[in-house]
């Protein structure tokens, strides 16, 4: 009887996963505190008021948003690679330990060390700046609003990037982003028609937006907080599935 | 060990039928050696039997696995050394460390008795070595994780002379009644004397698969000035002919790999009369 799913496997797939990072991971690291120390000494000046949004939000965001979801965009490199590939898939760990072992790597694990790094990188930046420039901003602080509702975004997009990872062999990142674009504009757009054909006498052909209230029997139900944040957490959660699924189909013969 | 039944497989649905109809049954205790020309579905045949690539027809059972399921088990109990491949940037001993422990039987000391036997630098980057010393630590570290079917494609590639010589011996050492090898090769001369029984992938299926000892009894090797009428197969070489005559005499040759693979791929028909179980009695 097969075992799909081992907790010692998982943990040494994990440990390995971490290890094969670990060291562009530093090294990203080390550039990234290297531009928030420049831009904290650039941006800074004594008397200013403090922006808004704040630099190290502004910062964080860009941090999570772009090197995250890059580094989400390559978590399959090796699978694809043809040379590499055999290492990869002749290993003797399951699809489902190998599955989770990276979507945690490159989302969760990923937020939790950018979040702690970038903390650090705004204290010292900070630090520097009050040496040199005799000035510094308010601290990061990861448990606002603000860094919540960036956490929050990371980790609705990370499962599209994961996804593009499986799927795509090449240029991950880019066909992703253009892909997800694709839908974000394609989706709006199919609804849109559908209410103009469905509702064509809240419509005039001179405008674009509708000219009688509609109200559909489903407008209700995202009223309510609970609705949306179930919609986006399955729309995350649904990601993963065909991402298992994708990575699945890649792996194993059905 | 393994069991292919009425295997169909094709890269592409419009291209042609790679296999069709391959039926192969390989026991446990074999060093098989697997022969065939440049593109004749050697390592389609390995990866379909790792579970690298699936069969769209037929059945493919490995250990009792289905290989295309691609279970950890399954995964621990085989190892596949491909013709080309790349190792990460790490030391012998982390890899050693890091990957080791996936196999439930991995044998360190082993290990470490083979690597040094074969003189792979121990210290250096494994992406760093040449190809051949890279494949001497893949080899190693796959004799150490002591799976029961170790798949070799090409293994001889990239290996100096007494790389190859080394190699022979070292699967000699390691061969046991409960593990099998299956060597792919174009290379025949490096499977000379080494391997116990023979397949030959040629025209989409196994034209051939006996025992050295049987293609032994069967056939005669012989080297004349004239071409005889009654050969099976004759090759000019500078000593004259080489020649494959039905032994009926009883009298053993050493199996010529070469010149056996020339007559199973110009005569199949020949074969499959001389080896049917009815011409055998």
């Amino acid at each position: 009887m097969s075992q799909a799913f081992s907790f010692p496997r998982f943990r040494r797939a994990l440990q390995n996963d971490v290890l094969r990072v670990s060291r562009p991971l530093l090294f990203g690291t080390l550039a990234l505190l290297g531009v928030t120390w420049l831009s904290y000494l650039l941006n800074f000046e004594p008397g200013k008021v403090t922006h808004d949004p704040k630099a190290s939000q502004l910062l964080y965001a860009l941090m999570l948003g772009c090197s995250g979801l890059l580094f989400s965009s390559s978590s399959f490199n090796d699978m694809h690679h043809p040379l590499e590939r055999y290492h990869y898939l002749m290993l003797p760990v399951s699809n489902l330990e190998r599955f989770l072992s990276r979507y945690l790597l490159t989302g969760p694990l990923l937020l939790l060390y950018v979040t702690v790094a970038f903390s650090i990188m705004d204290w010292t930046g900070n630090q520097v700046t009050a040496l040199i420039k005799d000035v510094s901003e308010p601290l990061f602080a990861p448990f606002s609003e603000e860094s919540l509702t960036t956490m929050r975004i990371f980790l609705l997009l990370q499962p599209v990037m994961f996804l593009g990872a499986i799927c795509f062999r090449s240029y991950a990142w880019i066909k992703t982003t253009l892909s997800f674009l694709l839908v974000l504009v394609s989706v709006p757009a199919v609804i849109y028609v559908s209410m103009r054909i469905f509702y064509y006498d809240a419509f005039s052909w001179s405008k674009l937006e509708a000219v009688k209230n509609i109200r559909t029997g489903l407008v209700p139900l995202f009223e309510a907080h609970w609705m949306n944040v179930t919609v986006v957490v399955g729309f995350a959660l649904w990601i993963l599935y065909v991402a298992y699924r994708c990575l699945r189909a890649h792996e194993v013969q059905e | 060990m393994i069991d292919i039944q009425n295997l169909g497989f094709r890269y592409s649905r419009k291209g042609d039928a790679l296999f069709s109809n391959l039926n192969l049954a390989l026991p446990a205790g074999t060093l098989c050696g697997l022969l065939g020309a440049n593109g004749a579905g050697k390592s389609t045949l390995l990866k379909l039997m790792s579970g690298l690539s699936f069969p769209q027809r037929g059945r493919c059972t490995v250990l009792g696995h289905e290989p295309g399921q691609r279970e950890p088990e399954f995964l621990a109990d085989i190892f596949l050394l491909p013709e080309e491949f790349q190792l990460p940037a790490l030391e012998s001993a982390v890899f050693v460390e890091r990957f080791g422990c996936l196999y439930p039987r991995f044998d360190e000391d082993r290990f470490t008795r083979l690597i040094v036997e074969l003189q792979v630098p121990r210290q250096q980057k494994l992406n760093t070595l040449s190809q051949g010393q890279k494949k001497k630590f893949l080899l190693a570290f796959g004799l150490a994780t002591q799976a029961r079917l170790m798949i070799l494609d090409e293994p001889t590639n990239g290996l100096d002379i007494p790389s190859k010589s080394q190699f022979r011996r070292l699967l000699i050492d390691q061969f046991q009644p409960e593990r099998s090898f299956l060597i792919s090769t174009h290379q025949v001369h490096d499977l000379q004397g080494l391997i116990d029984s023979v397949m030959v992938l040629a025209q989409v299926q196994i034209l051939l698969h006996e025992t050295v000892e049987a293609l032994e009894s069967r056939l005669q090797i012989t080297v004349e000035q004239e071409a005889p009428a009654d050969a099976l197969y004759v090759e000019k070489s500078l000593e004259g002919f080489r020649v494959i005559r039905e032994n009926d005499g009883g009298q053993e040759s050493r199996l010529d790999l070469e010149l056996m693979f020339g007559l199973v791929t110009t005569g199949p028909a020949k074969v499959r009369e001389l080896f049917r179980p009815e011409a055998r009695a």
